[in-house]
């Protein structure tokens, strides 16, 4: 297989792969500008760690792309599995961080293997959906294998416990078996198992999940305890005002107010900083790349694309929105990193390897072979 | 079925619910919008005073002052925490009522406290305002237990001057205390905050560049009762440098302790250097008292304490010399080749000059005696001899060459001149003319000279060490807190006396007889083994109205001075001591037991000398002499 052959590199959408790099970049000098107070010299070790996390991910991007996406489809099972594995690895003897034992340590570095669920899982469910010859509509026995593999790991992750990812594998799921179609009457069923379902998955929350979003409902009963983030977060943005106190000038980061200001609350630190004109560019750029994907997904002819295409982009789109969402209280609390701007290896390389699908997807888009 | 199929594999249903999802997206994106407009835009001043209000503030940390040293590396002055109730304006609700309980809870004065507040009112109401300063820890499990109802209060803790020996060498380390609003004026203190604590005297007043620390700051977060529920450091305090004194730790507890009681000065000096090991006047204070601003009444104590605890007598005093001027004359009536060591002059119990008479201190002396004799038996009327026979600008020219008359140059401050009288001096000073007479109490250290102690042991030294006049000094060495020597002290040489080193080895041989020799007056500082040389000498404050034998009737503000200087051992001397004994009328030989405890404990120090063994059966076993008479000589 060619590299980047010419017809390919036409088709490379220079629109995503550009937004991905302004964002990328902002999200660095937020990093910088919210750690401020930890500078040792003119370097601060977070963003260095950043900078080097986004080389590698851009090289995967390169790798991914230069593999057909079919091909990819065709080994899914194997990805799928080998993560599966990793996920109860770390269930089973996995670094307690936060209380939670979601990280597999590699000497100097650790990642999580339930953030890499996100892209095993579209590939796996793609590539059933789709060994199926020209099938429209899933009725709801059709759907049990698909349900499985989508809440097989979803349960598991929020056992770890991390509700965040275990979300975003669930409407992931959800979102490729209904773009691939449901039959009416299992909407209706599933809809019925969801209602009963609810109490139950309640009851087996843990205690600070429960109370995440308890308090998300009522965030001034406990200012100083788990209700303290969601005002905080709220404080941070409102206080940005129009134009935002100015560059590493984020009070409530830099003051240690917010918590996880650098990886789940960093909208708020950057809102605090640049106001409400930078969080609009900001959100901006990521409307520009997720429409752009949209397009993308659109335009695709085969299925296998569509899908995998809409998945990739399903995470990209969860990760913005509820991030966001909840760092200015529209969304209870939970783990989901804003693409390209948390600091963290792993989201970083998850969602890079998201692009590159879309990537993948628009280069090979012409490409047409029987399956 | 195929029908359903649009572009080749994709149906048209799901390119439906593809656009629905963007669509979706896009009014998530708008809600997203019109929750930031909220926040950021109609609510934004609202959270900026929220995040402002989150009550963070800076609130300067003092810097602990570095630590001084003996040439050992022991502390003599250091650090510690103290804990202070400080006040938070911003926090407060009812002033009144709140300091109302704390004046109750704290046993405090309730004006006392509300002054101090309002002397603070310019401040910042965020800044904190310390109440009470260095509280005891009862007083703060009080405090803490009763925090709930004292929003707005809080504990502060600063560094403060600490002194593990209390009262020992009080004035040559000085005292710290809070800087003066005069003193932020001047020009040398432009780097300071009202806030700080500088040194005022002493030690801490010279090197106060080096060793005052640099403040931090700190940003601390308050919930809304005032209580600091975190902080950031933004600059942490750097200490100051550690300074390294010549000090020698036993030998400057060892003078103190010999001194307790008394009131006066003691040096103990290296005679090859300057270096100076023990220094310590007394009555002295603690300077602990001053660190935090001192207390109307202690203050008051010790200003109307007519024995002056503040003073350092060492370098601040100047006194008739007495006796130990003597040296001085023998010196200059051999340069000027008046005598000759070994010439005989009769020395009766008095001598005329004119219509003068001038006694000898003992009435019983009656006999021809050689310059060595007169030194070591402290002879006055030999002395008047060759006072006769000098020129008073002579005399003054030779105790200038000693260093007499002029700072030493030691790095402390305040030191003073003293006075030697040469003709033109004393007429532009007081105003009157020089009468011969006055000579002969000059030569004898008695009439308008007056010398510090710190003068006296310089020259004593210079003698000592064959003519070499040293700068004394404290300082041996100042180390950054990252181990670099920012200063270091080297001895300076300020001159070669310009006297013969033979006529400096007579004085030198005067002085050992003096208390080597059983008709020497300072027999009591005699070390068995070490040939310890030195003076007695016994200044009158007022002449000699009252009955030199009936001290008890004398007051004690008029009672004689009494002085020892002396060096040991005689051939390459290690140590020079000088001890002033004010108003202890006839104890030089006293000043000397002093002195030479002293001495005997350096040169034990340096393995130099070896205390004998005491047999306690057997009374002959100590030396034939004891040790703590009071003779009268």
């Amino acid at each position: 297989m060619r590299i980047l052959d010419n017809e390919y590199a036409k088709n490379f959408d220079f629109v995503i792969f550009f937004t991905v790099i302004i964002i990328s970049i902002i999200g660095i000098i937020n990093l910088y500008g919210s750690l401020s107070v930890n500078h040792q010299g003119l370097f601060d070790p977070y963003a260095i760690k950043q900078i080097i996390w986004f080389i590698v991910a851009f090289l995967l991007v390169f790798a991914i792309i230069s593999i057909d996406y079919n091909t990819l489809i065709e080994i899914a099972y194997y990805i799928y599995g080998f993560i599966f594995i990793l996920i109860i690895a770390v269930l089973l003897k996995g670094r307690i961080t936060h209380g939670a034992s979601r990280w597999i340590s590699l000497g100097a570095f650790s990642f999580q293997p339930s953030e890499f669920m996100k892209i095993g899982l579209i590939f796996a469910l793609v590539k059933y959906l789709t060994s199926y010859k020209n099938k429209n509509f899933y009725s709801i026995k059709e759907l049990i294998i698909p349900l499985i593999i989508i809440l097989l790991p979803a349960l598991l992750i929020a056992k770890e416990p991390d509700l965040g990812t275990a979300l975003i594998v669930f409407f992931a799921g959800i979102i490729i078996i209904y773009l691939a179609g449901i039959k009416r009457s299992a909407i209706l069923i599933l809809t019925g198992i969801a209602l009963f379902l609810g109490p139950v998955l309640w009851l087996d929350l843990k205690l600070y999940q429960r109370n995440r979003i308890l308090i998300f409902l009522h965030p001034a009963k406990d200012y100083l305890g788990a209700g303290y983030n969601i005002i905080q977060s709220e404080i941070a943005v409102g206080a940005g005002r129009l134009f935002g106190n100015g560059f590493s000038n984020g009070s409530q980061s830099t003051l240690n107010f917010l918590p996880a200001k650098h990886t789940d609350f960093v909208f708020s630190t950057f809102s605090q900083q640049f106001g409400f004109f930078g969080g609009l560019i900001l959100i901006a750029l990521y409307f520009v790349l997720i429409i752009r994907g949209f397009e993308i997904v659109y335009q695709t002819k085969k299925m296998q694309g569509f899908l995998l295409g809409a998945g990739a982009l399903s995470i990209l789109a969860l990760h913005t929105i509820i991030n966001i969402y909840m760092t200015v209280g529209l969304l209870p609390v939970v783990g989901v990193p804003l693409p390209f701007f948390s600091y963290g290896g792993t989201s970083i390389i998850v969602d890079m390897s998201a692009v590159a699908i879309l990537l993948n997807i628009k280069m090979r888009r012409y490409k047409f072979q029987s399956p | 079925m195929s029908s359903l199929y649009n572009e080749g594999g994709i149906l048209k249903g799901q390119k439906n619910r593809i656009n629905l999802l963007a669509i979706i997206f896009t009014l998530l994106t708008f809600i997203l919008i019109v929750r930031l407009v909220y926040l950021q835009v109609i609510k934004g001043d609202y959270y900026y005073k929220l995040a402002e209000n989150n009550a963070t503030r800076v609130i300067y940390l003092t810097a602990p002052r570095g630590n001084i040293l003996s040439s050992g590396g022991k502390i003599f002055v250091d650090d510690e925490s103290s804990f202070n109730i400080a006040i938070t304006l911003a926090h407060i609700k009812d002033l009144k009522t709140e300091l109302v309980f704390l004046a109750r809870l704290m046993h405090e004065n309730y004006n006392k406290l509300l002054k101090t507040v309002e002397k603070e009112k310019f401040l910042p109401t965020y800044e904190p305002i310390i109440l009470m300063r260095n509280i005891s820890v009862k007083e703060l499990s009080r405090f803490e237990v009763n925090k709930i109802f004292l929003p707005g209060f809080f504990i502060a803790k600063i560094p403060i001057r600490h002194y593990p020996y209390k009262k020992i060498g009080a004035q040559v380390f000085g005292y710290v205390g809070p800087v003066s609003s005069f003193q932020l004026k001047e020009k040398k203190y432009d780097y300071l905050n009202s806030s700080d604590i500088i040194g005022e005297t002493g030690i801490e007043y010279y090197y106060q560049k080096y060793l005052r620390g640099k403040d931090g700051g700190e940003r601390v977060v308050v919930n809304s009762r005032g209580e600091p529920i975190g902080k950031i450091i933004i600059k942490k305090p750097v200490m100051g440098a550690n300074l390294y004194t010549t000090l020698d730790l036993p030998l400057e507890r060892l003078a103190y302790k010999l001194m307790k009681t008394r009131e006066g000065a003691v040096i103990a000096m290296n005679p090859n250097n300057g270096k100076i090991l023990a220094m310590v006047s007394t009555p002295s204070f603690n300077p602990f008292y001053f660190s935090e601003g001192i207390s109307q009444k202690r203050w008051d104590k010790i200003i109307k304490n007519d024995q002056h605890p503040l003073e350092n007598k060492a370098i601040q005093n100047a006194l008739a010399p007495g006796s130990t001027f003597k040296v001085v004359g023998a010196l200059a009536a051999l340069s000027l080749h008046l005598i000759t060591p070994k010439e005989k002059i009769y020395s009766g119990s008095s001598f005329k000059l004119g219509n003068a008479v001038f006694y000898n201190w003992n009435p019983n002396q009656n006999s021809k005696v050689n310059l060595y004799r007169a030194i070591a038996e402290s002879v006055d009327t030999y002395f008047y001899h060759l006072g006769a026979k000098m020129r008073i600008d002579k005399l003054a020219s030779y105790a200038f060459k000693l260093g007499f008359g002029k700072k030493t140059g030691i790095d402390l401050p305040g030191e003073i001149p003293g006075f030697i009288p040469t003709r033109q001096l004393v007429y532009k000073i007081y105003h009157s003319h020089w009468y011969k007479g006055s000579t002969l109490s000059a030569i004898i250290g008695q009439s308008y000279d007056i010398v510090t102690p710190i003068q006296l042991i310089t020259a004593y030294s210079a003698i000592a060490n064959g003519g070499n006049l040293y700068r004394p000094y404290l300082l041996k060495k100042i180390v950054s807190q990252k181990g670099k020597v920012l200063k270091k002290m080297a001895p300076e040489l300020v001159k070669h006396v310009s006297i013969k080193k033979s006529y400096l080895r007579v004085v030198k041989k005067g002085l050992c007889d003096a208390v080597n020799k059983n008709y020497g007056t300072a027999v009591n500082g005699r070390i068995n083994g070490v040939t310890f040389c030195g003076k007695t000498g016994t200044a009158q404050i007022i002449s000699k109205t009252y009955s030199i034998y009936d001290i008890k009737k004398i007051p004690r503000k008029y009672r004689d001075n009494a002085w020892f200087v002396g060096f040991a051992p005689l051939k390459n001397p290690q140590i020079a001591v000088v001890v002033l004994d004010m108003h202890a009328s006839f104890m030089g030989a006293n000043a000397a037991v002093i002195a030479k405890e002293i001495v005997e404990k350096y040169l034990e120090q340096k393995g130099l000398w070896k205390p004998p063994v005491r047999r306690k059966v057997n009374g002959k076993g100590k030396s034939g002499m004891p040790s703590f008479i009071y003779t009268n000589f």
